[in-house]
């Protein structure tokens, strides 16, 4: 966590290596890949917020929730970025998979004693750090119990968890129907729920574990949910110790105040007697990793979004930025309707509106930092008196995906097009000198006087050459293409106005 | 008994289970440690402070919560409330956050919420006692800044503090204290910051504090034309430069405001400046749909304001036919009915605009550039029809 600074000053795309895609939701794709500071293997769960219809505040609210877990025995958050249009979430990389996975691979027909006592136990500790600040699980099932490459395990998956606030109690409809307490699905028993929610599920887990499936796994979902409410818990049968089996049932009391916590649950003979056992599933994960292998290669996923096309691409000066007209009206005509609307001093106002020099209201109070800001929305078309230049139109709030902007050239004499840099000027129209507005002589009082300093600063009579060659190249250039200074010094403050903007985007 | 709590090897669970006869002492314990943590001289002292005030701190959680044995009486409860008041305990809290263990400060923020949930007799009693010394929340409102400063991981704090703030707001008279702080208007900078946690609360922070309580925000806030010019200003800076994310949840705040009829002074001010117009507009042309969506519902506004200013009117009769252009395509495959309802009306209201066409002479230079820079299809059709229609 200490680097997680270095995690917003570098593109995500240069801190991580991404490897394959390992999972797939409707939220987004999962990657594992390589963290380059950290040199570890992490899982980026990606998601598209633009294709996709996750509210922002929610998936917010579940990383604020994960950033807020430091625990062995939950997996790890270590950082979320931005790029392009998605949500990076970088967690620890549990590369053993869920237990889930462990059954359906290795174990179909469940788990030994032992091992799910493991398991169950790093869950109950887990859980005792969740419960001890109030906040619950809510999805306790083997799905969602990970294993780490050399065996240890991490409560995972926070997708539906929640923060149990003032009122303790909480009435939102979450989980999974076969592992879901009666008290969720039946909001009057007690009215709200609490953190033993996640006890009940650890029972049917447990169940799970043991048996490969949870109980009551053959009837509907919908079913089994509506029914549990009046029916009796499940039960624990067959070859298995009273302890395990009474570990079960107590976990499956219906009274939620009746159910044991986590303190009562790390005191049980099921958690007890085999305790310090095991060390680890590490045979298991191996195992598990050979297995699928074999059976499909490396178990690479197709990821729902390519991680590689970027929306808002940069290169891209095919999509018009800009198709609004925001000219002064001043060329104007109005043919039939209201042409009395637009009298003379009206040209004069909208005139007004439009140059740099009058801020409009709202924006004269604006602190010195806002000057950027002004700056873009009350631009002044440019003034050039030249048939060389297009006008500039795409001074948009958009500056920042500009980083790539050039400057088209478009002579009369030959048509020098650099590249299609500047597809992006739209439907242009050139300027007549009757739109000149201010009298600065870009040639004159910008390049020539820069220039004459930078030869006064020059240390030698070469370097005074050099810049003595470049006024006379100018010189010569405005001559031909007139306009030419006022474009190339418009060029430099817009690249230098997006410069500033990134690095203030940095800070 | 009260020496005791200077052993180092006392068990706190059995500690405080023998204890609960004098609830205020748990927080004389607490405030006893955080000026030891401020007092301490070498690393080793104050760390063995921070220690123990998180232990007391889980103590003090555990008797609100009642999950003590046996259960604290609701004398012994209420005896704490007034304790934690009268010593100011949350103000000296937040006063050493920085000092605090990670997990202590998420013990201090479930406390807080569970403190501002109580009530006794009808009464938020610590909500009252904020009301009467607002100095805590400002406090709050001016740590979460300085927490900015911390070279590691600063959105610990941040999001604890931010989720603190977030509780505060909830609750009528409390969001009053952080509308009226001037450090409130921080959080639009924050809110650009490229940290995600910190950008993102620091905008659900503004969020929840004008929209939370839609009276209080209009009749006290947007009542004073000041702030109104300043929120408009800030919110603009955020929709014209925040990141993807910052522009999509700043715009749809903004959205959200202006038509809240009791905000007419934001609306009115809003709708009225041919450059919130341009900005809102330009953010239409934008690629993403979401975006589009999120300008749509300030523009709409805009455009069916039966007062417009000359400037607003201006441009959009100048872009009338672009305007009916762009509406052929949006929100297409939308099938909210509600969304179409004011999409035909929007359409409506540009259709009745009247006509203006450049030059001609201009016009055709237009053309003609437009079809020698070899742009999108889409858009030199729309130039063309455009002309075709003028002439």
């Amino acid at each position: 966590m200490n680097n997680s600074n270095i995690y917003n000053i570098l593109p995500p795309s240069s801190l991580f290596d991404i490897k394959e895609c390992v999972g797939r939701g409707n939220f987004g794709d999962v990657y594992k890949a390589i963290d380059n500071i950290t040199k570890k293997y992490v899982a980026i769960k990606v998601i598209n917020l633009e294709y996709s219809d996750e509210d922002i505040d929610l998936l917010a609210q579940e990383i604020f929730f994960l950033a807020e877990l430091k625990s062995d025995y939950i997996i790890n958050y270590i950082t979320t970025i931005m790029e392009d249009v998605s949500m990076w979430i970088v967690m620890d990389y549990c590369g053993g998979g869920s237990c889930s996975d462990l059954i359906k691979i290795v174990y179909p027909n469940g788990i030994v004693e032992e091992k799910v006592s493991f398991i169950v136990k790093n869950v109950l500790l887990g859980l005792q750090y969740l419960h001890e600040q109030k906040k619950i699980h809510r999805d306790i099932k083997a799905a969602n119990i990970l294993l780490t490459d050399d065996g240890q395990v991490k409560l995972g998956d926070f997708g539906v968890s929640g923060q149990i606030k003032a009122t303790l109690k909480r009435d939102t409809f979450v989980g999974t129907p076969y592992w879901m307490a009666p008290e969720v699905i039946n909001k009057e028993i007690n009215n709200g729920y609490d953190e033993k929610v996640d006890i009940w599920s650890l029972g049917i887990t447990t169940y799970e574990l043991l048996k490969g499936v949870p109980p009551l796994s053959k009837y509907d979902p919908v079913k089994v949910m509506t029914s549990l409410v009046k029916r009796k818990p499940p039960k624990l049968h067959g070859p298995y110790n009273d302890f395990t089996k009474s570990f079960i049932s107590f976990c499956l009391i219906k009274d939620p105040k009746l159910r044991p916590n986590v303190q009562n649950l790390l005191k049980t003979d099921f958690i007890f007697k085999f305790n310090g056992k095991i060390k680890n599933l590490q045979k298991d994960v191996d195992l598990c990793k050979k297995i699928k292998n074999k059976e499909n290669g490396n178990f690479i996923k197709k990821p729902k979004f390519p991680i590689n096309e970027k929306f808002y691409n940069t290169n891209d000066r095919k999509e018009p930025k800009e198709i609004w007209d925001f000219n002064t009206i001043h060329s104007m005509k109005s043919i039939k309707n209201n042409s009395s609307l637009i009298s003379p001093t009206s040209d004069l106002h909208s005139l007004k509106q439009l140059s740099p020099i009058s801020n409009s209201s709202q924006l004269q109070n604006a602190s010195s930092t806002d000057q950027q800001f002004t700056k873009v929305q009350t631009i002044t078309p440019l003034t050039v008196n030249s048939k060389s230049f297009k006008k500039v139109r795409v001074l948009t709030a958009r500056a920042q995906y500009e980083l790539g902007s050039g400057m088209d050239i478009d002579t009369d004499s030959q048509r020098k097009e650099q590249k299609n840099n500047c597809d992006r000027i739209e439907d242009v129209t050139d300027y007549n000198g009757s739109n000149k507005r201010e009298n600065v002589d870009y040639f004159k009082n910008v390049i020539c006087y820069s220039l004459k300093r930078m030869n006064e600063r020059a240390n030698d009579e070469d370097t005074k050459n050099f810049v003595n060659a470049i006024l006379y190249n100018f010189k010569l250039t405005e001559a031909q293409v007139p306009g030419f200074s006022e474009v190339f010094m418009e060029e430099i403050l817009l690249r230098m106005e997006t410069i500033q903007n990134y690095f203030s985007n940095k800070v | 008994m009260f020496k005791k709590y200077k052993n180092q090897d006392l068990d706190m669970a059995f500690w405080w289970k023998k204890n609960t006869k004098t609830s205020s002492d748990y927080v004389k314990l607490i405030s006893d440690q955080l000026s030891k943590i401020s007092n301490s001289s070498t690393v080793d002292t104050k760390r063995k402070a921070q220690e123990e005030c998180s232990k007391y701190l889980m103590g003090l959680k555990h008797f609100i919560l009642s999950d003590t044995d046996p259960k604290p009486s609701a004398e012994a409860i209420d005896e704490l409330y007034m304790a934690m008041h009268q010593s100011d305990l949350f103000y000296d809290l937040i006063l050493h956050f920085n000092d605090l263990e990670f997990e202590a400060r998420k013990e201090v923020m479930l406390i807080f919420s569970i403190c501002l949930g109580y009530s006794k007799d009808n009464k938020f009693v610590t909500v009252d006692y904020f009301v009467s010394q607002p100095k805590t929340i400002n406090l709050m409102l001016s740590t979460i800044e300085m927490a900015l400063q911390r070279k590691s991981s600063p959105q610990d704090i941040f999001l604890v503090i931010g989720n603190m703030i977030i509780e505060c707001i909830k609750y009528e008279q409390l969001c009053r204290i952080v509308l009226k702080d001037p450090q409130l208007w921080k959080f639009f900078e924050f809110s650009r910051l490229s940290n995600f946690e910190i950008g993102t609360i620091s905008l659900q922070i503004l969020s929840n504090a004008f929209t939370v309580h839609p009276k209080l925000v209009s009749r006290e806030f947007f009542s004073a034309e000041a702030n109104t010019e300043k929120f408009i200003a800030s919110i603009n800076k955020l929709i014209a430069y925040g990141s993807y994310v910052t522009k999509r949840q700043s715009t749809k705040l903004l959205a959200s405001l202006i038509i809240i009829r009791s905000n007419n002074q934001l609306m009115n001010l809003y709708i009225n400046s041919p450059d919130n117009l341009k900005l809102i507009m330009t953010l239409m042309t934008d690629k993403s749909k979401n975006l589009q969506m999120e300008a749509f519902n300030v523009f709409k506004v805009m455009v069916a304001n039966p007062r417009k200013t000359k400037p607003v009117f201006d441009i959009l009769a100048k872009n009338r036919d672009k305007l009916l252009k762009y509406f052929e395509t949006f929100g297409i495959d939308n099938q909210d009915t509600n969304f179409l309802d004011e999409r035909d009306f929007i359409i409506q209201q540009i259709d009745s605009l009247p006509r203006i066409i450049s030059s001609t002479t201009d016009g055709n230079k237009g053309v003609n550039n437009t079809i020698a820079s070899s742009s999108p299809p889409s858009n030199s059709v729309l130039g063309v029809q455009q002309q075709q229609s003028q002439h």
